[in-house]
């Protein structure tokens, strides 16, 4: 098949990039190895909007950082996706920790950013009853705040198919050929669970000889690699760990602010904060990992992330810890966000290197790299009814009010069907995510879309209708049905018929 | 069966004497005991699609000794309860979830046929039974991958949907239900490579010991643990270690496993939201409500019995409990009970060697009155004694030939003795009970 740009690598940042392009006249297909987007980094990171004071002045990452913190709430508003500017504490607890706060809001002052303050412990204790008393300082951010990282990613994603962009996913890049000016792209099946799907089944013949006029490679931790299959090993990505420890709703409850302790030559302490739906989080800790997809846990560094975290914070209980994690930062040799065409490969960009804050940078990065195309590439923009901008969600159950649940239950039977206890996620919630432009078609990405299996009990009850919902509607058979790509089925054999 | 008919229109609202939340078999006891007492107009509302409970995935035998003095599998058990509430005006609301609940007894819940309901009662008996605690709970390190259920979850789906977790089984954890599996899953046709218990005691019964692992030769590997899960998508190994008396695994025990499927019977968990929602008082140990003798919580009106109020082994004194607030909910509704609450309660605590005791505290009202307080130890003991103590003098005691966390044991008080021991309740001191050193 032939497409005017591939983007490889479905993170957030691919999606972003391919929502933006998509308003374009042009043919665009993401290719993304896994059976959903936001299942590397994109899918196990802090959600934090930075503020933006950290990042060094002059760097790709000062900049975009400062602008994608700007673009962020109104993107969110139009893409349905929750985003809390909560404000964050940077906190110090000694004479050498407010030098360093000083230093990060001269720093912050010059890469632009507004709202910032440093705060006395009155202020903070106020605010965050369950701060370690013996706080002294902080530096506050306002324009800092909490966002969905997946919600933010499957939003993008939805809004870009949408708009007619093909996502190959199950289908991993091997191997890039220049012919002519053309990019011949080699690709290996990685899975069959989107082709056995029903619902939008991948074509074998949308990858099959692809070509492509424009390659932006958004691989994330393999960004390397796919530069290097351009020809252009300039830069070299080392994976570093992060592991988190997840904590119950009730705990949420508690925290208002994004806390961060000060950075130190040792490294950047572990934050705590809450997330969009109300959970408590803390982490990560930065170990190097062996693999770049080894999101294995290690207790050593639990034990690290909760004890760190309690210096900081005194409201911890691990009774009410639900789940652990790890995520895998793409940290590029040259230390700053690579954004450009490469200088080895015409109409080769690289996206690379973007880890923390990629997160916050990536709507900026979206509009940076549409520039970078539109330079390389003639497109002419679709007519204002052709595409749209905007993804609407019906609201979650959970966030209804008892009259609009009532409303929504007399008139959607499947509303009357809750399926996950913990989080009321209805049937007819799981419906949506599975039809839905990128839809659904495991466990993960049920519960990604939905919140079904996220809550205290971790999936143990609503798993085998979540099963018997996907199977149903997409026509897997129940013991096909993965958790997250084709070699995580869920079950075995039947034991009977 | 009985829905009433009278529920339509848009709004629904309804309301009952007595509303049960949970169809297991302590909310089946206590719907059964209520209308045998005659009170009126009694719903159990049920989110599963039949009542039972968790008895209906547990297909193995060893139900009813006590209440019926006879074995039967946990659907038989549950049937002779259900099969009466058949012959009742008792409205049973199935595929009904109550997703929300407000101190003054009004409930909210969503049903297939009725869509979002609100529900008022005089009184409610929480039966909503407990959660199996998850990997996430215990932060098992290693990978996040498939093939990692929970025993009760694993049943399910091997006795309910017919379809087996995997091939070979590692089972973390000696709770019953992972013991109950162990034979299950070996009877199917799955390796079962053994049971690991971080404790240096098995958690369930000894019965299910023998019958579950030992007739089946399933090693069961105590004081030790499961320190990592490998895999990449779904399970391929688990690394075990031993641990020291503080449950630090111990460097060098190392031994890597191989299998596909890991279970986890690694605890219970009350099923408690709603109760927090509706601001009733919690005792941390049980994860269940802060009852008085009448099972009665710290809000007037709500009580608790079963699962949901304190994790038990054996089904019959869940049944007992289901009828004990029945009781109390009838005492309730027709006002013989609260004004006789109006003296100061006496606390209950444990003393040495026990985790807990239910109730946690006791109104005197009844100068004849019994009272039974249940109690689970701390550790394993044979041939000890334990006493009730109040003001530093033994009220009662109790020969208990073996004592263990697993199973749970009771001593009897007479209220008479806590009158004469409090000066007629002025003096009032907390009533302790221990084993004797
Ligand atoms: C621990 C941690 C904490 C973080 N905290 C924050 C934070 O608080 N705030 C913030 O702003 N940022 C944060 N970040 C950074 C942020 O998560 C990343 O910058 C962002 O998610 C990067 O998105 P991406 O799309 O570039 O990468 P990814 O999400 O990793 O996406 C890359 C995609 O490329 C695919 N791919 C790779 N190779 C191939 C191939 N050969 N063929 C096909 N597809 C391929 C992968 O499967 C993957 O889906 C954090 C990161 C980590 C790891
Ligand atoms: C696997 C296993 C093996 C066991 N083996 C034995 C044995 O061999 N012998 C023995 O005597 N005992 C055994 N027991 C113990 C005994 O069966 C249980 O303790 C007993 O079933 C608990 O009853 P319950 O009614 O409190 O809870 P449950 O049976 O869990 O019932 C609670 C009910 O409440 C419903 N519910 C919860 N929340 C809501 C809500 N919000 N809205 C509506 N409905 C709700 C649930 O769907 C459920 O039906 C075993 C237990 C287990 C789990």
């Amino acid at each position: 098949m032939n497409y005017d740009i591939c983007i490889i690598g479905a993170g957030v940042v691919g999606s972003l990039i391919a929502r933006q392009l998509s308003k374009y006249k042009v043919k665009i297909a993401v290719i993304e190895r896994n059976v959903d987007v936001s299942m590397d980094a994109t899918g196990a990171n802090s959600g934090i909007v930075h503020s933006g004071y950290d990042a060094k002045i002059g760097t790709k990452k000062a900049r975009f950082n400062v602008e994608g913190c700007n673009m962020m709430p109104a993107l969110c508003e139009d893409l349905s996706v929750k985003c809390k500017m909560i404000g964050s504490f940077v906190l110090a607890f000694d004479k050498d920790d407010e030098k360093v706060l000083q230093q990060l809001y001269d720093n912050g002052i010059k890469n632009g950013v507004t709202g910032m303050a440093i705060v006395d412990r009155d202020f903070i204790l106020q605010k965050e009853p369950y701060v370690n008393p013996l706080v002294t300082k902080a530096l506050y951010a306002k324009n800092a705040g909490i966002v969905s990282p997946y919600k933010l990613n499957i939003a993008a994603m939805d809004n870009a198919i949408m708009n007619g962009v093909m996502f190959l996913r199950e289908t991993k890049v091997t191997g890039i050929e220049k012919k002519d000016g053309l990019f011949h792209i080699a690709v290996d099946v990685t899975g069959d669970i989107c082709s056995m799907s029903k619902i939008d089944p991948i074509k074998e013949e949308d990858r099959t000889d692809i070509t492509a006029k424009i390659i932006i490679n958004c691989a994330g931790a393999h960004a390397d690699e796919i530069s290097h299959m351009a020809g252009d090993d300039s830069f070299k990505i080392i994976p570093r760990r992060g592991e988190y420890i997840l904590f119950d709703k009730t705990e949420g409850s508690r925290i208002n602010t994004v806390l961060f302790q000060t950075p130190t030559e040792k490294g950047k302490g572990i934050l705590v904060t809450p997330t969009v739906d109300g959970n408590l989080m803390i982490g990560p800790d930065a170990t190097l990992a062996q693999d770049k997809d080894d999101k294995c846990t290690n207790s050593d560094n639990l034990d690290y992330v909760y004890k760190t975290a309690t210096q900081s914070y005194t409201g911890l209980n691990m009774k009410k810890s639900i789940t652990v994690f790890a995520g895998i930062r793409a940290t590029p040799s040259t230390s700053d966000f690579i954004i450009e065409e490469s200088s080895k490969c015409k109409n080769f960009i690289n996206v690379a290197g973007i880890e923390s804050p990629g997160l916050t940078a990536s709507p900026a990065i979206a509009v940076y790299v549409e520039g970078i195309v539109r330079s390389l590439m003639e497109m002419k923009e679709k007519a204002k009814d052709e595409y749209t901008m905007t993804v609407k969600h019906d609201k979650p159950f959970s966030e209804m009010t008892n009259e609009e649940k009532e409303k929504a239950c007399s008139s959607d039977e499947l509303c009357r069907k809750i399926i996950c206890r913990c989080e009321t996620v209805s049937e007819k919630e799981i419906v949506a995510a599975i039809y839905s432009p990128c839809g659904a078609r495991t466990v993960d990405g049920v519960k990604k879309r939905t919140r079904a299996g996220m809550g205290r009990c971790q999936g143990g009850f609503c798993s085998p209708h979540v099963m018997r919902i996907l199977s149903e509607h997409t026509g897997i058979p129940v013991n096909r049905i993965a958790k997250a790509n084709a070699n995580s089925c869920m079950l075995g054999r039947y034991s009977r018929g | 069966m009985p829905i009433h008919a009278c529920w339509g229109g848009t709004r629904v609202v309804k309301e009952f004497n007595l509303v049960i939340i949970g169809g297991g078999p302590a909310g089946m006891a206590a719907a059964l005991e209520a209308y045998a007492l005659g009170i009126k107009d009694i719903a159990i509302l049920e989110r599963d699609d039949s009542l039972g409970g968790i008895l209906k995935q547990c297909i193995h035998n060893g139900f009813g000794l006590h209440v019926f003095k006879e074995e039967l599998t946990g659907p038989e058990y549950a049937l002779r309860f259900s099969e009466k509430i058949k012959d009742t005006d008792i409205t049973v609301l199935l595929n009904t979830m109550v997703i929300n609940a407000e101190k003054n007894k009004t409930l909210y819940a969503v049903n297939p046929d009725f869509g979002f309901m609100t529900i008022k009662a005089k009184a409610v008996i929480l039966a909503m039974g407990c959660r199996e605690r998850s990997r996430g709970a215990l932060r098992i390190p290693g990978a996040n991958v498939a093939g990692i259920f929970t025993a009760g979850t694993a049943q399910r789906f091997v006795n309910m949907e017919g379809i087996l977790p995997g091939t070979k089984a590692v089972i973390l954890g000696s709770g019953d239900i992972g013991l109950i599996m162990a034979r299950r899953m070996t009877l199917e046709g799955i390796k079962v490579l053994g049971v690991y218990e971080i404790m240096d005691y098995p958690g369930g019964l000894t019965r299910n010991i023998v019958q579950c692992l030992d007739d089946f030769n399933i090693p069961l590997h105590l004081s030790t643990t499961i320190v990592k899960i490998h895999g990449i998508g779904r399970v391929t190994g688990v690394t075990t270690a031993k641990v020291d008396k503080n449950m630090i695994p111990i460097k060098g025990t190392e031994e890597y496993v191989e299998c596909d499927t890991l279970l986890l019977s690694v605890g219970l968990i009350p099923e408690n939201e709603l109760t927090e929602q509706m601001g009733v008082g919690m005792y941390q140990v049980t994860g269940g409500a802060y009852v008085d003798q009448d099972l009665e919580t710290d809000t007037e009106g709500i009580f608790a019995c079963g699962n949901v109020l304190h994790v038990h082994d054996l089904v019959d004194y869940v049944t007992m409990e289901g009828q004990k607030a029945a009781r109390s909910a009838k005492a309730y509704i027709d006002e013989s009970m609260e004004q006789k609450k109006t003296k100061p309660e006496i606390k209950v605590v444990p003393g040495n060697g026990l985790r807990y005791v239910l109730p946690q505290h006791i109104y005197l009202k009844d100068n004849d009155e019994k009272i039974r307080v249940f109690f689970r130890s701390k550790a394993r003991y044979k041939d000890v004694l334990v006493r009730a103590l109040i003001n530093n003098e033994v009220i009662a005691k109790k020969k208990v030939i073996r004592l263990i966390p697993s199973e749970m044991e009771s001593v009897e008080i007479k209220a008479s003795d806590l009158y004469i021991k409090t000066d007629n309740g002025i003096n009032l001191k907390d009533l302790v009970i221990e084993v004797e050193q």
